[in-house]
């Protein structure tokens, strides 16, 4: 067992497993029990959240069919699988640059290419992709997603893009929202005013302060990114209009640090941070190890724990891991899939053809068929089916199942679920925060937007 | 039992049923009628059907026909403006100058066209079409995801149209990502109205039907004796909870049309009891605990089992007074109609306040006067077995906390306490043996009242107990004895309206001649010897030997309540301490 002690907060404690199979009957477990100072009941099906007694919290560790049957009293069934068919996609990406000007060392996509020629997305091509979008949506929101490469490489098509969607979603009469993927350095003038006008939620791929940065992010000559990607997003940060910002950092097995990075994208005017660590890529250096995952939890806990403080000082919340699992912890939020990936979502490549996400362009085993002969209902429906996490183990005997949804598909298909138990505390951390904040600090939620 | 577990976030409250409320209280669990029906006003989601505009569904105060639909408010921090922006960029500024303009100018808009898709509804073009209240919203019910155009106006008192203001955006999509409600609605905008005090049909629920919002009976506010100088409301303990109000002879409940009108005469009712104030909560949730186990034990050991004590004695003495229904069935026509209160007989100075004395009206009285002893004796009976019970948890608890090595080794605690609070915080009265008059009821009531004395001692004693070292079973206990405090008090304020009926000299509920005896007298000896065995057995039951407990129950119900009520008949009272 770990024992992760958070120095102002709850400890996590790893390792515990309660209501996994109760009574050895072989069914998914349906509760978890988080042992802490404010001893807590997750009830797995509906994502519900309760607070008990220590005695009753031992009771149940125990097994006490009594207060087993009461707790189930309270507890709804699990989230279904999606419809079948699936609904058209609300959200497409546009590979609309399948390069980069940067040569990162731990990049999924092969500095954007794919393992293949650099290319560029035709514009009539984009264009039919919008049209699929907007006929689809039926009355519902719709995201136009750009990401590459670096997008900004075919700069003209994106303008063209958003102003053409703009034109076909308000005929329709539906709403419409953009977002893109950027590492910063290429920002004209120009596409700050088209970010800050059309409300585009802006990603800078950027890892942390200089030094941090620079160790993958590199451009092709060999140096390093993080000035001018900062000087390229100044004004953008200065004033970002209706458009909102938000730094992505890759955290590698080099640097397992958390919470320095978000300062440092902190000082540079990013108002929201998040990290995600590497699992995948090319650089096998980088990726993360079997025992990278505990002092890794570890740098998150402390992260969070410093972002708790930095709120409850008045500041305004910056992390967004955190944010977001709190948020999806009040919410309830229960999925039997990780993502809206095949689903809600699909990624359309510089050729034409559909993808699962836009992590697994040109792979040909997450195809889904392209813009002339439309998404194949048969292949977004098999890859669903097997990946939700009913369906599979190890996610059908996990309480997390329905937080987690399983873990990014392109990552699990290609080196398997290694993070588990990180993942699985830093849930239980985010519960355990949760339940404290709820009963002694509620105003931290609400300053979150947790409410 | 689903209150032991305390729901944290959205999903565990959605499945929370509050206390007191049926099953089918959540909007979940409605049979899914909506307006025009019972339990959902549909016309609650359709009055945002429009991007930063509330519309409510009315017909003009002004002679204006074919209008329906009246801009209540502008709200431009509604969320989905943001989105309806994109697409129509001119919307924000649009609605910003029509927020001013509403701010400028008390006249109202109202919806005079609607404009889909190139088909226009506009009264003056399609014949017959009335854009009434229902019109308009049956209109906006079927406009499709999309394009809208809305074009308002507005109208001075001589009926003359001011000018037009034409909005374009998409309707609502109601729904946000996840099948969510869209997030433009605030909380309790989609359940508002409907099945609701200041509705006409209201009158018509039962409390079986929506018990959350229509009980049918409840406890008023203010009770005899609660508020000094304030004299009693006439008829108290359970009323009806629509009642007319001021009351008014044979007007038992407001009408139909005065619901409309006096909704905010209802009052809110919480545990059973109308609010007069604003909710603040009571001492069971607000308790301060004990500082330590220490004390905790102390209080136990020296003021509540003491205090459960003095209270059975009491309460079981003051039963002793009160006739038996035998009693009252074997008194003659002529003794009854002497002892009855001067507003039971025939009086000319009070021609409807009571009966008279004929024969046919003395059987009346008579079966009254059975009927009130049986219900008084049979509450006194179960209120002073209930404080055993409560002697007895409290020396459980005695016991379960010295096993936990907390406070001193137990002994049990049977002392008789010899201050009663007396319901203001920190007073007392002297406890003492009294027949029921309404000075023995005011004072039991005074003692049990929910935030008086003896439930406000046990809250604390929970409060402590609410600990995961201490609590559990300790905890439950504590609770039961806090919920019941509840129940007596209730059972003594029904008492109290009994016993002031006859409240006079010689009331004719009570044994006459009634009196405590001292303990030298012969008549009671039996029964002191009872309550001398049954100390005996209970040290000894307490101590550890369940079967001395079950002995003491017998010999409480064979022996001691037989020789009470033995010698009380022969107008002796036991002085049991």
């Amino acid at each position: 067992m770990t024992t992760v002690e958070s120095d102002r907060w709850t400890p996590v404690t790893l390792g515990v497993r309660h209501g996994e199979d109760p009574g050895g009957s072989g069914e998914p477990p349906w509760f978890h029990l988080v042992p802490g100072t404010r001893p807590l009941a997750w009830l797995v099906g509906g994502s519900q959240l309760f607070e008990v007694t220590q005695s009753d919290f031992d009771r149940l560790a125990a097994g006490d069919a009594a207060l087993v049957a009461a707790l189930s009293d309270m507890a709804v069934a699990g989230p279904t699988g999606p419809a079948s068919p699936p609904e058209p996609p609300t959200a497409v990406s546009l590979a609309l640059a399948q390069s980069c000007n940067l040569s990162c060392s731990y990049c999924y996509a092969d500095s954007g290419q794919f393992g293949g020629p650099a290319r560029r997305m035709p514009v009539d091509v984009a264009r039919r992709a919008v049209d699929n979008l907007v006929e689809g949506a039926d009355g519902r929101r719709v995201t136009l997603g750009f990401i590459g490469g670096e997008v900004l490489l075919h700069r003209e098509a994106l303008h063209d893009v958003v102003a053409y969607a703009e034109d076909r979603a308000g005929a329709a009469g539906i709403p419409i929202g953009f977002s893109i993927t950027t590492n910063g350095t290429l920002v004209t003038p120009a596409d700050v005013a088209l970010f800050r006008s059309h409300s585009f939620a802006v990603t800078v791929s950027l890892d942390g302060g200089a030094g941090v940065n620079d160790a993958h992010r590199r451009s092709r000559r060999g140096g390093g990114s993080f000035e001018r990607a900062v000087a390229g997003v100044a004004e953008l940060l200065a004033d970002p209009g209706l458009a909102k910002v938000a730094a992505r950092s890759t955290v590698t097995r080099h640097d397992l640090t958390v919470q320095e990075r978000v300062e440092a994208l902190g000082a540079v005017g990013f108002a929201e941070v998040g990290v995600s660590p590497l699992r995948t890529g090319p650089d096998r250096q980088a990726r993360f190890a079997a025992t990278d995952w505990a002092p890794f939890l570890a740098e998150m806990v402390r992260a969070a724990d410093a972002e708790m403080e930095r709120i409850a000082a008045g500041h305004p919340p910056r992390f967004t891991n955190l944010s977001t699992g709190l948020r999806e912890i009040h919410r309830g939020s229960a999925r039997p899939l990780p993502c809206g990936s095949a689903l809600s979502y699909v990624a359309v490549g510089a050729d034409g053809d559909y993808w699962t996400c836009h992590r697994t362009v040109d792979n040909p085993a997450y195809r889904l068929g392209d813009l002339d002969e439309g998404l194949s209902a048969t292949a977004r429906q098999s890859f669903l089916d097997r990946r939700q996490v009913d369906a599979t183990e190890p996610c059908r005997s996990c309480w997390a199942r329905y937080l987690c949804g399983g873990g990014c598909h392109a990552e699990v298909d290609e080196v398997g679920r290694e993070g588990c138990d990180y993942i699985r505390g830093w849930l239980e951390h985010c519960i355990s925060l949760y339940a404290e904040c709820q009963a002694r600090r509620p105003e931290l939620l609400r300053a979150m937007g947790v409410s | 039992m689903s209150g032991r577990f305390v729901p944290l976030n959205l999903s565990a409250r959605l499945q929370q049923s509050a206390t007191g409320n049926p099953a089918a209280a959540r909007l979940a669990s409605g049979v899914a009628n909506c307006f025009p029906g019972l339990e959902f006003d549909h016309r609650n989601l359709d009055r945002r059907f429009f991007p930063g505009l509330v519309v409510e569904f009315a017909d003009p105060l002004v002679a204006q026909p074919s209008m329906g639909g009246v801009v209540t408010l502008v709200d431009l921090d509604d969320p989905v403006l943001d989105d309806a922006a994109v697409t129509h960029p001119e919307l924000p500024d649009d609605l910003a100058a029509l927020a001013a303009d509403m701010t400028a100018d008390p006249r109202a808009w109202w919806i005079v066209r609607i404009v889909q898709g190139g088909v226009v509804i506009d009264p003056q073009t399609i014949k017959g079409l009335e854009l009434d209240s229902l019109g308009t919203w049956r209109i906006v019910r079927s406009l499709e995801p999309g394009p809208v155009q809305l074009v308002l106006n507005r109208f001075g008192d001589d009926g003359v149209a001011a000018g037009e203001v034409t909005l374009d955006g998409p309707r609502r999509a109601y729904l946000a990502a996840g099948d969510s409600i869209d997030a433009g609605y605030a909380p309790g905008e989609l359940t508002q109205s409907l099945c609701s005090p200041w509705q006409h049909d209201f009158r018509d629920c039962g409390c079986y039907y929506w018990a959350s919002n229509h009980p049918d009976i409840a406890i008023e506010a203010v009770q005899p004796g609660e508020e000094p100088g304030v004299p009693p409301p006439p008829g108290t303990g359970w009323v009806n909870w629509l009642r007319a109000r001021p009351p008014r002879d044979n007007v038992p409940e407001l009408g139909y049309y005065e619901i409309s009108e006096r909704y905010q005469d209802l009052a809110v009712v919480l545990r059973d009891r109308e609010s007069a104030d604003p909710y603040r909560p009571d001492t069971a949730e607000a308790a301060v605990p004990y500082a330590t186990t220490d004390e905790l034990v102390a209080e136990l050991r020296d003021g509540l089992a003491p205090l459960e004590h003095a209270l059975t004695l009491e309460y079981l003495y003051a039963w002793s007074s009160v006739r038996s229904p035998q009693e009252v069935a074997a008194l003659s026509d002529g003794d009854l109609a002497d002892s009855l209160p001067l507003r039971f007989r025939a009086d000319p100075a009070h021609p409807l306040d009571g009966v008279s004395d004929r024969p046919g009206d003395i059987t009346y009285l008579r079966s009254r006067l059975r009927r009130d002893v049986t219900f008084l004796r049979e509450q006194l009976r179960s209120t002073a077995i209930s404080e055993m019970r409560h002697l007895s948890w409290v020396n459980l608890l005695l016991r379960k906390l010295a096993a936990m090595g907390i406070g001193t080794p137990y002994a049990p605690a049977l002392g008789i306490a010899t201050d009663i609070p007396a319901g203001l915080p920190g007073a007392t009265r002297p406890a003492a043996l009294r027949p029921l008059v309404h000075a023995t009821v005011a004072d039991f009531e005074a003692v049990e009242r929910p935030t008086g004395g003896l439930d406000g001692l046990y809250a604390r004693v929970r409060a402590t107990l609410d600990t995961p070292e201490l609590g559990g079973e300790l905890y439950d206990i504590a609770s039961r004895i806090v919920d019941d405090g509840v129940d007596h008090y209730s059972s003594f304020r029904r008492m109290a309206m009994i016993v002031d009926v006859y409240d006079q000299p010689s009331p004719p509920h009570l044994r006459p001649g009634f009196t405590l005896a001292p303990r030298t007298e012969p008549k009671v000896a039996r029964a002191l010897q009872a309550q001398r065995g049954i100390m005996t057995l209970l040290t000894l039951g307490y101590s550890g030997d369940p079967s001395q407990i079950a002995e003491a129950r017998g010999l409480m119900l064979a022996g001691l309540e037989g020789a009470i009520d033995s010698s009380a008949r022969q107008g002796f009272g036991v002085p049991l301490f």
